[in-house]
């Protein structure tokens, strides 16, 4: 029997990480360095999926930026959008607007309404505390993230603070600079704090773009976290992003995501639940169409007993785009009492559509309720004819039909005014 | 202890009752493997060129892959230079009748509960008897023959109909599918072959019964059914092993072909030693089953009731590729101590208007890991295509874990697939309802389980489904969760 040496994948990108460190020179932040040289260590011995990649199976990330960035040499953006961010910032009144242009934190355009008594943004830079407080998967990316990071924020939410004004931050991809984005933010809810962040990830031009995100969000005990994700990149750019959550008692947090557009989009959303009682909601809804590739995986792990999820995902695949969704649970043995729950539902509506997905469930522990459930389908026949028969004409019964499929997830948003932001941007594409 | 703990340990501490080995005088090759013992089995079972080559190009194949380990199983890696790859029973001469056959066989069929020559007069079964991969007796075969049915050891499918088995071997399942089937391919030593021609519905359900018997060896054995145009038949699999401490390979490729409005059910009810309670021995059942709706409105039915082996790494799939061919596959894989299961299916649809049904029911009680992996594949031509999976476990006692591994690849918009699964245990309302109607607990857990079962049992053919039963009751004994 022959033994094949493992193969490194990524060698290209492995390359002009190292060139990207040693060009750094030192340079940077301290502890921004030693855990830089720690990741790119992980880098070499492990690298980048490659093509047989059990979890990136139906994207291939490596293969897409690999020779397609100079990420040796990451460069500063030089031209800002200005005029729309100051436009953006005008138009969420009462709101805390924080700017990432290609994962730069933009001090100068982002605005902080709420007072320091409830909550405190400082540059990561800042904060050599914030970057080890909890454990992150090895997922390359999130590797790959850790080595080239040089910005993000670390936000603290006070004590048994209820923050009314909402945290809107706004990620913008240009093509500008190396057209690259590394950003790490850091959201420290503490105990019996309560607070919503939303997320705007867009795109400013159709350049080629790269962006590897990662969000760490450490819930206390009894803090009251929801995250909104909305993403509507241009067709050229592709998203990478790990959202990594530490649950402590009796803790409920809820995610959001809507994914409109991007060329590749890869969700990572880790759930770690590490205490009795908690609560932890991933709702999902994504409206792929054109050539665009959507992937969303998500890991909830239950270790302590008397916890519960809940999982809800659906998707609209249209024209030649192809849809990924993978929902891990694992309930430990010592997570008796769990419930769990989790439901993907897809309609294709075109059949160049492809839908890879994968809903698995890990138990360890007997005395738990846990299921799943996955539909593929197309629409209801029954329900265009029903529609039909009152004068509605196929195009109009379809999408309505569809909206009210996509509704569900939308109900869930408990933000009255992205409720019917999302609604709009939603029923913009499902109408003809 | 509680009394839980208590009945676990009662339970966990049953014996393995087909745990006998007989010693049957054995010809055998000598330990490891490398070409010239594909050469020596080739020459042993005189065959004709094209199988020696093929074989030797499956030696060829596996030597450049490597073992698979993405299973959701641990288990020691087989040495496998240290296994023989060729143990026939010693027979005097070719085999006319029953008669003939060594009487220490027919004994130790009578222990499998398969008494040959009661089987032939009453049950109405023919049955193919495999040992250490050696089919050592067929039984029925004149009534058969009648009707142009084959059904006879793989050997003498070699011998007798070449150009039947050459056309069809490795068509399902090609020499380089994966790791073990290339292994068999080089090895193999034998197996059944069965062909139904064209429209004739086969009166009998057929059976083969694979046993391990000597020490060291592994099982390689090879089934191949071929069912023409418009016929029928049902075929029934068993399995025992002897209790050994070492662990034991059986690495078998089943493949089943059915043509136009064929239909082909196959069902197995697999109880290879498991190993002992501190999970020392049993056999690694690593089996490639597969079989192609080749015509329109054919059917392929796969049902397995698995109870056995130290680890099981199977998934009896179908390609569906005929245009509106159904594919089904009903399975219940019970695993207790350190056994490990990781099972399911694959459907792939390739033609119009095709149907797939899977049920899979695990149960895992002790220390062991249960695992369902499936895939259900609609290729872009398959417009109209349906798929409803439902996989549910059981768990019995904290310590054992089930997993849920679907793959779900549509690539077609007129498709429409459903899959639902759940995790629960035995209900503690369930039990104190049987227990409050004067039914002991433990008869309360067998018939709990047997009614979540059902839907599976129920599914296998009459002779099978009994011997199913009885292994389910008795695994279950004790396991009050």
């Amino acid at each position: 029997m022959s033994t094949v040496e493992k193969k490194i994948f990524g060698q290209e990108l492995i390359n002009q990480a190292e060139s990207y460190v040693s060009n750094l020179n030192g340079s940077s932040i301290a502890h921004l360095k030693a855990q830089r040289d720690e990741a790119l260590t992980q880098l070499k011995d492990a690298g980048f999926p490659g093509p047989k990649a059990e979890e990136y199976k139906f994207t291939k990330l490596t293969k897409a930026i690999e020779g397609k960035f100079d990420f040796a040499n990451v460069k500063s953006v030089t031209q800002k959008p200005s005029e729309k961010m100051k436009e953006i910032a005008r138009k969420h009144e009462g709101a805390n607007v924080l700017f990432f242009v290609n994962g730069e934190f933009d001090q100068e355009h982002s605005k902080v309404v709420s007072p320091e008594s409830e909550i405190t943004i400082e540059p990561l830079n800042n904060r050599a505390d914030a970057t080890n407080l909890m454990s992150e998967t090895n997922d390359a990316f999130a590797i790959q993230n850790k080595v080239f990071v040089n910005s993000g924020v670390v936000i603290e939410v006070k004590k048994s603070k209820v923050v009314s004004a909402p945290v809107i931050c706004y990620y913008i991809s240009v093509e500008s600079g190396s057209n690259v984005g590394f950003v790490k933010n850091i959201y420290l809810a503490h105990e019996n704090s309560q607070a919503d962040f939303v997320h705007f990830h867009y795109s400013e031009g159709e350049g080629r773009t790269f962006c590897n995100e990662t969000k760490n969000y450490i819930v206390k005990a009894n803090a009251n976290i929801s995250l909104y994700k909305v993403q509507e990149e241009s067709s050229n750019a592709i998203y990478v992003g790990n959202t990594n959550v530490s649950q402590e008692r009796d803790s409920v947090f809820s995610s959001y995501v809507f994914t409109f557009d991007g060329d590749i989009v890869r969700n990572n959303l880790n759930i770690s639940v590490n205490g009795e009682g908690v609560e932890s909601n991933m709702y999902g809804l994504y409206l792929t169409k054109g050539k665009s590739h959507v992937d969303n995986h998500t890991t909830v792990d239950h270790t302590q007993p008397n916890t519960n999820s809940n999982e809800l995902y659906k998707g609209i695949i249209d024209d030649e785009s192809r849809a990924v969704f993978n929902g891990k649970i694992f309930v430990r043995q010592a997570a008796q009492k769990t419930n769990a729950f989790q439901s993907n539902g897809n309609i294709l509506l075109s059949d160049k559509a492809v839908i890879n997905t994968k809903p698995q469930l890990e138990i360890w522990a007997d005395d738990v309720k846990c299921s799943h459930g996955c539909t593929t389908g197309q629409l209801d026949e029954e329900a265009i004819f029903y529609l039909r028969a009152r004068g509605i004409s196929l195009e109009k019964a379809k999408s309505m039909i569809l909206l009210a499929n996509a509704s569900e997830v939308i109900e869930k948003i408990k933000l009255g005014w992205l409720k019917m932001e999302v609604t709009d941007k939603v029923v913009e594409r499902l109408e003809v | 202890m509680s009394s839980d703990e208590q009945i676990l340990e009662e339970f966990t501490s049953k014996e393995y009752e087909h745990g006998w080995s007989v010693d049957l005088e054995a010809d055998e090759a000598p330990e490891g493997l490398n070409e010239d013992i594909v050469r020596f089995i080739s020459a042993k079972k005189n065959e004709p060129e094209w199988l020696l080559e093929w074989r030797l190009k499956a030696f060829d194949k596996w030597s450049n892959m490597e073992e698979p380990e993405w299973a959701n199983v641990k288990y020691p890696k087989t040495d496998y230079q240290a296994i023989k790859y060729y143990s026939a029973p010693k027979q005097k001469k070719a085999v006319e009748s029953l008669d003939d056959v060594d009487p220490e066989l027919i004994e130790t069929f009578e222990k499998l509960g398969i008494s040959l020559t009661e089987q032939k007069r009453l049950t109405g079964v023919a049955v193919d008897a495999v040992i250490d991969s050696v089919s050592v007796a067929t039984t029925f075969k004149e009534t058969l023959g009648e009707l142009g049915i084959i059904f006879c050891s793989f050997s003498e499918a070699v011998q007798e109909h070449p150009e039947l088995v050459r056309k069809h071997l490795g068509s399902v399942v090609p020499v380089s599918d994966n790791y073990f089937s290339a292994l068999n391919s080089a090895v193999f030593s034998d197996g059944s072959f069965c062909y139904i021609p064209k429209g004739v519905r086969c009166p009998m359900e057929l059976s083969t019964y694979f046993r391990i018997n000597a020490a060291n060896t592994g099982q390689f054995e090879r089934t191949l059914i071929v069912a023409e145009e418009g016929s029928y038949v049902s075929y029934l699999e068993g399995c025992t092993a002897p209790m050994r401490d070492e662990n034991q390979l059986h690495a078998a490729v089943v493949e089943i072909i059915a043509n136009t409005d064929a239909e082909v059910k196959y069902s197995t009810v697999q109880n290879w030693y498991p190993g002992d309670k501190d999970g020392k021995g049993g056999i690694y059942n690593f089996v490639t089953k597969r079989g192609i709706c080749a015509g329109d409105r054919s059917k392929i039915s796969w049902t397995q009731v698995e109870t056995g082996s130290a680890v099981t790494w199977k998934y009896p799939s179908c390609i569906l590729k005929g245009d509106y061919s159904v594919g089904e596959f009903y399975s219940v894989a019970v695993t207790n101590n350190y056994q490990q299961a990781d099972t399911g299916t694959k459907m792939i649809h390739i033609g119009k208007g095709t149907k797939s049904r899977i049920v899979s029911k695990g149960i895992s009680a002790g220390k062991s890991q249960n695992s369902y992996r499936g895939q259900v594949q609609v290729m872009k031509r398959a417009s109209g295509a349906r798929n409803f999976s439902q996989c549910d476990s059981l768990l019995i006692g904290d310590q054992c874990g089930a997993h849920t591994f679907p793959y779900i690849d549509i690539e077609n918009s007129s498709a429409q697939v459903e899959h639902e699964a759940t995790t629960s245990k035995i209900g503690e309302d369930q039990i104190f309802y049987c227990t409050q109607r004067g039914i002991d607990e433990e008869n309360a857990v067998a018939l709990i389980v047997n009614g979540y079962a059902k839907e599976v049992l129920n599914k296998l053919p009459m002779e099978f489904a009994v011997e199913a039963q009885k292994l389910l009751a008795l695994t279950l004994e004790g396991s009050v969760g």
